[in-house]
């Protein structure tokens, strides 16, 4: 798979870069920015990969989120892809700014006229990988997820459905529980069909409470000031009582004042990553 | 703690070269296999053993396309391997030590042969398979080791030069690449492998000229890699070897899996040994840290001490210097009295000059009052006194006490080892340890007691035996049970065993620690429980003649009244009557025990059981000592009546004169006498109601005195006669003696 360069900026000693390639997983052109830190020139690094929210691109994280000194700090890979397949004149699909472009929800998608190109989740699990650890210095065994509003769900998915896969878990305002609020809603049932079944195997909160493997750390920063929160879009007390019963470690902090944008993620962002370096460079 | 190649002492430089050595040719190995016993050789070296232990040369594993294999690729800073020495293989030969071989025969036609390869490192034979030395792995992770080492010994003398920097500009080489098999600088290396490209993924290694094959296949299937490993043979497996037969129920896992545990295995492992390194050195640490406080401690005890010898000093000085000022003021005065006084000698010249006058009239009338101020002035003289002593007796200094205590200051010490008091030391109903610390020990805060029941029974040790030392461990299995923060100089123990041993040692703690064991007191527990009773008075007493005391647990025979009248009127013969005492309890089953002490001055005194009711008939009619029926000497067959088919109904020990008198159990007589015992200070009994037998001991050593039989088929109490003068001290229960809790 041959990867061109669109764009490299040095940053805090390291090189943030951003790429393009054909996904076989999409079918289509995709970018995704990549974050290499000082350490990479001389050895393998770990990586952490970043799940963006509903209307993002993979620029919004490099270029607000202010992630790259301590990625440089604790040698640490980052990988933001896109928030969804793109150019692939699916009817629908600019519509609203919650389903469709922009809004892939991280699920591969089993209705018309999605199931072709929406298959966010495969891409994120296995084809990013396979493409970061084979053109990149990274450490294959070293991944860890993070992401936003509907990137913190994915990032919760991609944990909890796969044990042992990543070595820490965190988001920020995440979905927890998409089939109970409205996003997930439309989401799941324009992509997943109306049988709420398969809704449950895209659920943070079903998923932790029948999740057996590894223990997952998981870390969570939510603003009380978050217009979604309050409107129950995200349902992180879901999530929290489901983790508690099934005894998985969550540390869930409400941060005073604080909103859903990145101001909030830029805030915090270095607690994370180091949240993430105590896991990935152990 | 990381030991780095690249940052390693001497020590330890020398301490990894023994790693890395091959024990045959002790130099570094090259080009190591393993064994089957898992240790490692150089797989020349392990040709030659073959070949010297007589096998035919064995197959060497294919050495693979490397650059060193041809000469002119190879480092000039590897000196090439000698070949074997070919008369060793002919000398071998033309011995006939091949066996069953000669060098005529071709290859295909031998059978296999099964080599032993007598490992140097675990001197052991071990077993090669079919393809011999082939069979074995090669031992790349210990190759990469000792180009590692090497690298970092040999740094400098011969730079690896980056392959591909346009010259004239080559720059020394930074990195090698295992998958390029080359050497780059850092630039180079960029350029060579951008990120973004499968190149980037390579693997970093240091700069080298030999680029082995990085990964390990399989000896039988060389196209595999070993992908398993299987936990039952400690084997690496390909795909194809883990489909075979031999491993058929085995355990195998992926690598990645033993890789894990194995990793975290030896990580753990490394950890620990690093902990108690650790732990060591701050041991160390803790002792000189402790030392520091302690000097701390004493040098501050001296500087206190020297502030009070100081302001003593100053006190007493100041004492002295009042003594000095009050007395100098009295003198001083006295001085001026004195000055006074010389006013005399002006009178004094006048009264000569006055007695020069010889009109007598004008003399007597001037020597009136010249009189009158001699007179005075003698009555001054008569009364002088010095009004200030010169002498200084009251402000002498003894400080010889002071000198001593200083002389002995010392570091606290521990208490001795406490002494036992045997006398007042006993087992009963519970135990009963009392102790005193020696005179000149430190004093102790508290003491422990430590006791432990020796198994063995009662019969194993007799007499009582004091060890030296500790010899407690020998045979005990038990530990020691513990008695903490005892204060006083006593303690109980109960919860006793019966018929056991028990071995008691104690000692003190004080702010030092603990000090040293008291020697250790052997105790023997009763045989059987301890019965409690008291001396009855509910037939009525011989009030005149036995007095009871202590709770009536204590007894002493006296004349009385009647007898001190009768006596005073008599002269040659007295009628002594036996005087009865029973318990207030009988026995109506099961063992009992009791102890008791009679007063070694008593006259005679008879102690043991009896049958409740024949004892009461005897209370009324007692029995008359002076009887013929009792006189031996009487030529009375005084055995008849006591037929010895059925026991009596009493079974008494007769002592006095501070022995025992010990019937014999059978008729005969012996011609050394009657046998007695002397008198233990105290006397145990022990009635076994069943079996109808009463056992006498010593009650401190349960050595067994003497054993007789009763006639059990009533309640049976236990019964005291005295006749004459004598006392008896019933043993009470230390439980009811000394209230502890």
């Amino acid at each position: 798979m041959a990867l061109t360069q669109v764009s490299s900026n040095k940053c805090c000693d390291g090189y943030q870069k951003v790429f393009e390639h054909d996904s076989s997983e999409l079918k289509c052109k995709m970018k995704f920015a990549i974050y290499l830190p000082p350490k990479a020139e001389s050895s393998k690094c770990p990586v952490l990969y970043w799940l963006s929210g509903l209307t993002c691109t993979e620029q919004n994280f490099i270029t607000k989120a202010g992630s790259q000194q301590a990625a440089s700090e604790h040698g640490i890979i980052i990988v933001a892809p896109d928030t969804s397949p793109r150019g692939c004149n699916i009817e629908g699909e600019d519509e609203s700014w919650d389903f469709g472009t922009g809004a892939g929800f991280y699920v591969n998608a089993t209705q018309e006229p999605w199931k072709t190109n929406y298959r966010m989740y495969s891409y994120v699990t296995e084809e990013l990988p396979r493409l970061i650890n084979s053109n990149f210095p990274a450490d294959p065994e070293k991944m860890s997820i993070s992401g936003h509003s509907m990137g913190g769900h994915g990032a919760l998915i991609c944990a909890l459905k796969n044990p042992g896969k990543y070595k820490s878990v965190s988001a920020f305002a995440p979905i927890c529980n998409p089939i109970q609020c409205a996003w997930g809603q439309k989401a799941f049932s324009g992509y997943l069909g109306p049988d709420k079944s398969t809704w449950e195997l895209y659920d943070a909160t079903v998923l932790a409470e029948s999740y057996s493997g590894p223990e997952l750390d998981i870390l969570i920063d939510q603003g009380r000031d978050d217009q979604f929160l309050s409107s129950s879009q995200l349902l992180p007390d879901n999530l929290i009582a489901a983790c508690s019963k099934q005894k998985i470690p969550v540390v869930f902090r409400l941060q005073q004042g604080y909103d859903h944008s990145y101001y909030f993620i830029f805030s915090f962002i270095i607690d994370h990553i180091k949240h993430h370096a105590k896991y990935l460079n152990a | 703690h990381f030991f780095n190649l690249d940052s390693i002492g001497v020590e330890l430089k020398n301490s990894i070269k023994r790693e890395l050595h091959c024990p045959v040719c002790e130099e570094m190995v090259k080009q190591p296999i393993v064994l089957p016993c898992m240790h490692s050789v150089c797989v020349l070296c392990a040709a030659e053993v073959l070949v010297q232990r007589g096998y035919p040369p064995p197959e060497l594993p294919a050495e693979p396309k490397t650059p060193t294999s041809s000469p002119i690729t190879r480092s000039p800073r590897q000196t090439r391997r000698p070949p074997p020495k070919t008369d060793r293989l002919d000398r071998v030969i033309r011995t006939g030590l091949l066996c069953g071989t000669h060098p005529g025969r071709r290859r295909k036609d031998t059978p296999p042969v099964i080599m032993l390869f007598p490992c140097p490192t675990c001197g052991k034979d071990v077993e090669l398979g079919e393809r011999g030395l082939a069979d074995c792995l090669r031992n790349l992770t210990l190759e990469r080791i000792v180009e590692r080492y090497r690298h970092t010994v040999s740094l400098g003398s011969m730079a690896v030069m980056c392959q591909f920097c346009k010259p004239p500009q080559a720059l020394e080489a930074t990195k090698g690449c295992a998958d390029c098999r080359s050497n780059f600088c850092n630039e180079c290396f960029k350029l060579y492998h951008p990120w973004g490209t499968p190149r980037a993924q390579h693997e970093h290694i240091l700069p080298t000229h030999s680029f082995r094959p990085k990964v390990l296949v399989c000896v039988e299937h060389e196209q595999e890699r070993l992908q398993f490993y299987c936990r039952s043979c400690q084997r690496l497996l390909c795909p194809l070897c883990k489909l075979r037969r031999a491993h058929s129920g085995h355990k195998i896992m992926p690598i990645a899996l033993a890789y894990q545990t194995l990793k975290e295995k030896i990580t753990k492992e490394m950890n620990y040994v690093f902990a108690n390194q650790d732990s060591v050195q701050a041991q160390i640490t803790q002792v000189e840290s402790g030392i520091a406080q302690t000097e701390e401690q004493l040098n501050q005890c001296v500087s206190e001490l020297r502030s009070v010898l100081a302001e003593r000093q100053g006190a007493l000085a100041m004492l002295l210097e009042g003594a000095r000022a009050q007395r100098a003021g009295a003198l001083n005065a006295q001085l001026s009295e004195k000055q006074s006084l010389l006013e005399n000698a002006g009178l004094l010249t006048y009264t000569q000059e006055l007695l020069k006058e010889t009109d007598q009239s004008c003399f007597v009338q001037a020597a009136r009052v010249t009189h009158n101020r001699l007179v005075k002035a003698i009555e001054n003289q008569q009364h002088f006194s010095l009004s200030a002593d010169p002498s200084f007796r009251h402000f002498q200094m003894d400080v010889s006490r002071e000198l001593k205590a200083l002389s002995s200051m010392d570091f606290i010490q521990a208490p001795l080892a406490p002494v036992i008091d045997t006398q007042k030391t006993l087992a009963y109903d519970q135990l009963y340890l009392c102790w005193r610390l020696p005179q000149d020990s430190a004093p102790a805060w508290h003491y422990s007691v430590e006791y432990l029941r020796k198994v063995g029974g009662a019969g194993a040790l007799w007499g009582r035996v004091l060890s030296e030392g500790s010899s407690g461990s020998n045979g005990t299995h038990c530990s020691w049970q513990r008695l903490d923060d005892v204060g006083g100089t006593s303690a109980v123990i109960d919860k006793l065993e019966m018929d056991s041993v028990y071995v008691l040692r104690v000692r003190g703690c004080n702010k030092a620690g603990f000090g040293e064991y008291s020697e250790e007191v052997y105790l023997h527990t009763p045989p059987a429980t301890v019965l409690s009773f008291c001396l009855d008075s509910r037939w009525g007493l011989h009030a005149e003649r036995v007095a009871l005391g202590k709770g009536q647990t204590y007894a002493r025979s006296v004349p009385g009244m009647t007898l001190l009248q009768a006596a005073d009127r008599a002269l040659t013969s007295c009628h002594l009557t036996s005087d009865l005492l029973v318990a207030d309890v009988s026995i109506t089953q099961g063992r009992h025990y009791w102890a008791c002490s009679v007063e070694p001055g008593s006259y005679l005194v008879k102690v043991g059981v009896g049958v409740e009711a024949k004892l009461q008939e005897w209370f009324h009619l007692p029995q008359d000592m002076a009887s013929p029926r009792y006189d031996p000497d009487s030529g009375h067959d005084s055995g008849a009546e006591d037929t010895q088919d059925c026991p009596p109904p009493f079974c008494f020990l007769t002592m006095g004169m501070g022995k025992i008198l010990l019937p014999k159990c059978g008729a005969s007589n012996t011609s050394t006498g009657p046998l007695t015992a002397p008198l233990p200070p105290r006397l145990g009994l022990c009635l076994d109601f069943e079996k109808g037998r009463l056992t006498f001991y010593d009650a401190h050593s349960l050595r067994v005195l003497w054993e007789g039989t009763v006639d059990c088929s009533a309640p049976v109490c236990p019964a005291f006669c005295f006749i004459g003068g004598g006392a008896l001290q019933l043993q009470e229960l230390i439980a009811n003696l000394f209230q502890h809790c």
